[in-house]
């Protein structure tokens, strides 16, 4: 009886030996077709609608307009669309799509919350409610300044008091966080919410145009105007990287190994907030980008941020693009409101993801 | 110079008006295993997370290598002590290798890739506490004992001459418990200082050169395991009847909870020696 025991135990230790290696793609393979999707997205955004570019011909367009002759030949007119209409477009959706994602990510990391996105520390209500107040006020959508201007500050502003409340002692608290980040959240939704009440007809058009987003109105002015905010924080977030690593595990243990957990929390909220706030100021609120494309990463590749915060700008900007291409191919010659885009696609692909995730890993946690 | 150890002198600690630790003196010295006992609630996690730099102490005062520990930056203090904590709550997928090789941190340069004495260090890690079988599994699907020794990895990496470990036995199994505390030796015959947080009396007795008792935030007892495992003593502290044998093959302590209803009429705790009639009864009953 012992013996036989024994030896069947001994057969069950050499089967649990085996190794179970966990499913991920190697981060090379993934960054090649991620850039692939990227330029085939880039291409049909600049190629496709009323005037077809081909390709050859948006090459030779862009060459031209760096003083290289070269290339298929094109019309003045072609030249226009594509320089003056969808570049800053692209351009435009590849920062905003870009922005949301590093964010979301970043954001998911320093709250260990596979839940957060760039709403939860207030920065998109705030900007919704600062939008919309400047429209009331008589603020024109199509003027970038007084909007934009109007939204990046309060956006600003709201996670600014999800900070300081959260704040005891010389340090936050996660949960505190999210739940001052949910009060702020509904205070910015009421200011909104009256701002509608109170508004004409005129306004409630505009104030719907911009809470539903959109990058068709982008000019390069507009573009470069954003720029600098978009550069800081595509340079500045992935640095703190190994960083976010250590923090999954729970601040004790990150401080256990040497990480200045409240400098890396704050550092990591202000540029998410500085990254949001300015994508949500100049094409208004776009949802799910900044939530689905950091799980979709993470369950390929992984959870290691190194790879992670890169990754979710290409692949942010790759999923926008998308959305763009189809808001505006599939009703013309009208356009689909992106943000109804990215919600139309994002929340069903968000509940496949999570009860995929509920039947692997038993929940997200 | 000596490798470094680690001070507490008077600690206190005192939450909404209650002292969780009260004046309590610790050395924490190299090359020995320190383990410190108690009931539950007696301030041991506490006195551990003082020593950790997790709580500033209200009264006292930490020195890390003759430093007070709250002039020091975390980086510097990382790669003086590391330290496993009760729990940890991953819910990220990272693996066991990437949870062992976090434990490097303190070690690689801002600006720089771990370095292949960094993998290396990661992996005996891995090794050393039998896990290395585990390194390409996803953390949190791993058994609450196989997490366990995929977090005591990571601390090992982080190779810091300054060891705490809160209650690093719990979770696992006798033949792991053994390993563990096996391990803690290693560590305090390399030079390091040793302090573990541990609710197996026995493990205590076995495995450290000193034992500190402690029973509501105070220090009740530090001394030689024979001197500190003492059953009056203990059964007041627990307040439960307790008895200490020796060990059949190393003399050390056991600490076994002493079965009042075995004889009537003798007051069964303090007594020193296992009743015959009881270790037959258990052998029969096998």
């Amino acid at each position: 009886m012992g013996a036989k025991a024994v030896t069947r135990l001994r057969a069950l230790h050499q089967a649990a030996g085996r190794r179970v290696s966990s499913p991920r793609l190697a981060a090379s393979t993934l960054l090649g077709i991620m850039t692939a999707l990227f330029v085939a997205a880039l291409f049909a955004n600049v190629g496709m609608g009323a005037v077809e570019i081909p390709p050859a011909q948006a090459v030779a367009i862009l060459l031209s307009h760096a003083g290289i002759d070269a290339g298929p030949d094109f019309t003045p007119r072609s030249d226009a669309i594509l320089w003056n209409i969808r570049l800053p477009r692209v351009a435009l959706g590849i920062l905003v799509g870009g922005s949301l994602a590093l964010a979301g990510t970043a954001l998911q990391g320093v709250f260990r919350n596979p839940l957060a996105e760039p709403g939860v520390i207030g920065v998109s209500s705030g900007a919704a409610a600062g939008a919309v107040g400047a429209i009331i006020l008589g603020f024109s959508v199509f003027n970038f300044h007084g909007v934009a201007v109007a939204a990046f500050l309060s956006g600003l502003l709201a996670t600014g008091v999800v900070y300081m409340v959260a704040r005891a002692y010389g340090q936050t608290s996660v949960t505190t966080l999210i739940l001052a980040g949910i009060a702020v959240n509904a205070t910015a939704g009421a200011f909104t919410g009256l701002f509608i009440f109170i508004a004409d007809d005129d306004q409630l058009r505009s104030i719907t145009f911009w809470t539903l987003g959109h990058v068709g109105g982008a000019t390069w002015p507009v573009v470069t105007s954003i720029l600098p905010f978009f550069i800081v924080g595509f340079l500045l977030l992935p640095l703190w990287a190994r960083a976010l690593n250590l923090l999954t595990l729970g601040d004790r243990e990150a401080r256990h190994m040497g990480v200045s957990t409240e400098r890396v929390r704050v550092s990591v909220i202000v540029l998410s907030a500085l990254l949001t706030g300015a994508a949500v100021s100049v094409a208004g609120i776009i949802g799910f980008v900044g939530l689905v494309v950091p799980h979709v990463l993470r369950l390929v590749a992984g959870p290691d941020h190194r790879f992670l915060l890169p990754a979710s700008i290409l692949g942010g900007a790759t999923a926008l693009l998308l959305a763009d291409l189809i808001a505006r191919t599939v009703v013309v010659p009208a356009e689909l409101p992106l943000g109804v885009v990215t919600a139309m696609v994002g929340g069903p692909f968000f509940l496949w993801l999570v009860h995929r995730t509920r039947l692997t890993w038993g929940g997200m946690e | 110079m000596s490798a470094p150890g680690m001070r507490a002198d008077g600690v206190s600690y005192v939450l909404h008006g209650r002292a969780l630790v009260r004046e309590v003196n610790v050395d924490v010295l190299p090359g020995e295993v320190l383990a410190v006992v108690g009931p539950n609630g007696a301030g041991k996690s506490t006195l551990c997370g003082i020593l950790a730099g997790d709580l500033a102490p209200t009264a006292g005062e930490v020195k890390v290598d003759e430093r007070p520990m709250r002039s020091m930056k975390p980086g510097a203090l990382a790669r003086l002590r590391s330290m496993l904590s009760q729990q940890t709550h991953l819910r990220f997928p990272f693996t066991a290798r990437e949870v062992a090789m976090m434990g490097r941190h303190p070690h690689i340069p801002r600006w720089r890739s771990p370095a292949e004495s960094d993998y290396q260090a990661a992996e005996d890690a891995l090794r050393s506490t039998q896990a290395l079988h585990l390194a390409e599994r996803v953390y949190p699907t791993l058994s609450g004992g196989e997490q366990r020794r995929v977090s005591l990895s990571r601390v090992l990496a982080q190779d810091a001459p300054i060891v705490l470990l809160d209650e690093p036995t719990t979770a696992l199994d006798i033949g792991h418990q053994q390993l563990v505390m096996s391990l803690c030796r290693r560590l305090a015959a390399e030079g390091r200082a040793v302090l573990a947080v541990l609710h197996d009396l026995n493990l205590a007795g076995a495995y450290a050169d000193r034992v500190m008792v402690m029973a509501d935030g105070e220090t009740v007892a530090v001394g030689r395991p024979e001197e500190a495992l003492h059953a009056e003593l203990l059964s007041a502290v627990f307040d439960q009847a307790v008895m200490v044998v020796p060990h059949p093959q190393t003399g050390k302590p056991i600490v076994l909870a002493a079965c009042e209803s075995s004889q009537p009429g003798v007051p069964a705790w303090g007594r020193q020696q296992v009743p015959a009639t009881t270790s037959t009864r258990e052998r029969s009953a096998l």
